[in-house]
């Protein structure tokens, strides 16, 4: 039986009243808006063949089919509009590869379905004169009306075929494995670099376990490293030990092994930058950095996850994002290394390093951990 | 292999029936029952207060065809004056119900904060983040802020939205008792009468009176066809006690949505099987193409599928990570279900605490905390 959820809206009526009307949940929704390109990469004389296949309902958004107002949509219709849908497609389903703009050749209008919901299809032979494997989308259909709307794009290169998600006004590219993957490869792996960067979190956890990597514990104070290599070692460890556990957790969840919720999985970030830093402070604590990258690092993980997931990433083709992104994350976080190290290393031999900057930055680290901990939590 | 049975299912054409064709009949029909929206968008909204009623009109729409798409097309009208969110709170509330109504309950109850923080006195509001915070099983939250609606607004308003706060907080005969007197020998007609009859109705089957919730139910949706809400829990009832032809019935001419496929499915299974897997090939594909485009809104009708027609330990997967979005007692269930059909007791950890926490008991539960050996 369905639940207890009815959740309503509200219209305002009159100077002063409301009047509520229940609702239903998005759980009972058709399914968002979504069409289908289909291309078959492999060239037979120069040309490659595509379908692009979009909802009857979608297309009556954009062009006025229902021409009698009749609110159906009959075939003589869509008949009467075949050369404004031709025209419809030419400038939202654009094709382009490493020489420029592929041409585009229309076939007659077929239909088909998709579960009880109609679609129309746009045969299209495709002429590009570029590189194999660069063949790249520029995708707009209702871009100004419905950003939800999504296109699912399916390529056969010969014996393979993959699957991939269009959002309208991002140009990607859809080209043949090898050479996309390559450019799917770096693609992700500057995401990684770039959520490292811009994830204030990252940051302040990876530097609350930096700001003793230079210096050695010995009873219940700090001492300098003292050398170069021997800090470099240490940090290297931390870096390792963080890679190793947030890789796992990176990857059982981008596998959908194991998903906890985000919400959670930021407080809990939150809490880890918290907790990594009061380590500092107490003096009786002496647990090696790599130790609390290593454990925290499991929960870093599942954060980068679902920024990966944000990225649009589906069930498809998981191998070559999944790689990138991990990398670059590695890569973005061996570029905060080494600009800090050697700061910190300078620094380590000044008393006031141990005496004020050392508990006064990891305070500082402790509180942001906290806030960060209470504004997430939902 | 990710790859190859997400193209599997996804619907390409070819891939799932028929090749597409070109008609030889102008009259065959493409499409029925089509929106206003291209009339609604075409109108162009140019001043703010002009969008704003575009936008509740294309809502109140969506809502009533329960389709997400006018949703997001609210939401582009909306946006040249989504920068003043803060301090607009007509603007801000739309924005509210686009965020809760794709399961962002978070971000709406967030907005909704800052609205009422500005104007505690805002009783739309008030009333949307109760409603929130009942999807999220926080009864206690939802109950102040129904409280704070009496005196405000007429009391089917504020007694509907306490009684089920009060039935999540251990206090079911209390909640029948304030909802039966608000409604006794009250015309049960339009939206507003069909939300307080259903919400009667799950009073009833939570206090296991499956009599009284049929009543309630058929009430609510003679009031208003379109609470699809009370119709899939009617239909749920019918199917329940083999009344599958009247299930197909009221089946006819809903909208094509997950919730509905599983019934149709459900219903079809003893009367035409062949039909019945068709459904059922049906959803699987809509579901893959969820999970191609990371559309993790669909978790509850997952979990119900792949428990009725799939693998349990999914769906036990599935209700587990829903439950973690919303928490009534449907998604409560769920788990139940699944956590029981696998006799996995720890599978139902989250749910029994939550249940114990709130002091909440539904007579639909119990058999399933029966067969896990968990004292209700």
């Amino acid at each position: 039986m369905s639940g207890s959820g009815r959740r309503l809206f509200r219209r305002v009526l009159g100077a002063f009243a409301v009047l509520w009307v229940l609702g239903c949940t998005v759980s009972q929704a058709h399914d968002t808006s979504r069409s289908y390109l289909s291309v078959d990469a492999a060239q037979r004389d120069g040309h490659m063949t595509a379908r692009w296949e979009v909802a009857v309902i979608d297309l009556a958004v954009a062009l006025p089919l229902d021409s009698n107002n009749d609110s159906r949509v009959v075939w003589g219709e869509v008949l009467a509009q075949e050369g404004a849908i031709e025209s419809l497609v030419r400038s939202n389903v654009q094709f382009y590869d490493s020489a420029g703009p592929c041409s585009v050749d229309s076939h007659p209008l077929l239909v088909d379905s998709h579960g009880e919901q109609m679609y129309i299809v746009a045969p299209l032979t495709l002429v590009c004169n570029g590189e194999p494997g660069t063949l790249g989308v520029d995708y707009a259909f209702l871009r100004d009306i419905d950003g939800s709307h999504r296109m699912l794009v399916r390529m056969n290169d010969g014996p393979s075929a993959r699957t991939l998600v269009v959002a309208p006004g991002v140009p990607r590219e859809i080209g043949a494995a090898h050479a996309s993957t390559v450019r799917e490869f770096f693609r992700y792996l500057a995401e990684g670099a770039h959520h490292i960067w811009i994830g204030y979190d990252h940051l302040a956890f990876l530097l609350a376990l930096l700001l003793p990597a230079v210096l050695l514990r010995g009873g219940d104070s700090w001492h300098p490293i003292p050398s170069l290599r021997k800090a470099i070692l240490e940090t290297l460890k931390i870096v390792s030990a963080f890679t190793i556990s947030h890789s796992i957790t990176l990857g059982l969840a981008a596998l959908g092994i194991l998903r906890p919720p985000p919400v959670l999985i930021e407080v809990a970030i939150a809490l880890s930058v918290a907790a990594a830093a009061s380590f500092n402070l107490l003096r009786r604590w002496n647990l090696p950095g790599a130790w609390l990258a290593f454990g925290f690092g499991f929960i870093h993980g599942f954060g980068f996850a679902n920024a990966l997931a944000d990225l649009g990433l589906g069930r498809g083709d998981i191998v070559v994002p999944l790689l990138g992104f991990n990398l670059g994350v590695e890569l973005g976080q061996l570029v905060v290394v080494a600009a800090a190290l050697p700061v910190l290393f300078i620094l380590r031999a000044r008393p006031a390093y141990t005496k004020y900057w050392l508990p006064s930055a990891s305070s500082a680290i402790v509180v942001l951990g906290l806030y960060w901990a209470v504004v997430r939590w939902p | 292999m990710q790859t190859a049975w997400l193209l599997g299912l996804i619907g390409f054409a070819g891939s799932c029936g028929a090749a597409p064709y070109r008609p030889t009949d102008p009259d065959l029909e493409l499409a029925h029952g089509l929106s206003p929206y291209r009339a609604t968008l075409a109108s162009g909204a140019s001043s703010r207060s002009a969008a704003l009623a575009e936008a509740q009109s294309l809502t109140s729409e969506g809502r009533r065809r329960a389709d997400v798409r006018a949703f997001a097309y609210a939401e582009r009208v909306l946006a040249p004056f989504m920068a003043h969110i803060e301090t607009d709170p007509e603007v801000a509330l739309v924005s509210a119900d686009i965020h809760q109504y794709r399961h962002d309950f978070n971000g709406a109850a967030k907005i909704l904060d800052a609205v009422l923080q500005r104007q505690p006195q805002n009783d739309s509001a008030r009333l949307m983040r109760a409603e929130i915070r009942l999807a999220q099983g926080r009864g206690r939250d939802a109950l102040r802020d129904c409280l704070g609606l009496i005196g405000r607004q007429s009391p089917w308003i504020w007694s509907a939205c306490a009684a089920q706060a009060y039935a999540i907080n251990g206090r079911l005969p209390a909640a029948q008792r304030l909802l039966a007197t608000t409604l006794q020998g009250a015309e049960i007609a339009g939206p507003r009468g069909a939300w307080a009859a259903g919400i009667m109705a799950d009073l009833a089957a939570q206090a296991g009176d499956w009599a009284g919730s049929e009543t309630w139910l058929t009430r609510a949706v003679a009031a208003n066809p379109d609470d699809h809400v009370a119709a899939v829990e009617l239909l749920d009832l019918w199917i329940a006690s083999g009344r599958t032809r009247q299930a197909l019935e009221m089946l006819r001419d809903r909208p094509v949505s997950d919730a509905y496929l599983i019934r149709r499915a459900e219903a079809l299974a003893s009367v035409d099987p062949a039909q019945s897997r068709l459904v059922v090939a049906d959803l699987s594909r809509r579901f893959a193409e969820a999970d191609a485009l990371g559309d993790r809104t669909h978790l509850r009708e997952r979990a119900m599928f792949e428990l009725r027609f799939g693998d349990p330990k999914a769906a036990l997967a599935h209700a587990r990570e829903n439950f973690q979005t919303q928490r009534e007692l449907v998604d409560a269930r769920l788990v139940l279900q699944a956590a029981a059909t696998l006799r996995d007791k720890s599978g139902a950890t989250e749910v029994v605490a939550w249940l114990r926490d709130t002091h909440t008991d539904d007579a639909r539960l119990a058999p399933e905390l029966r067969e896990l050996g968990i004292k209700s």
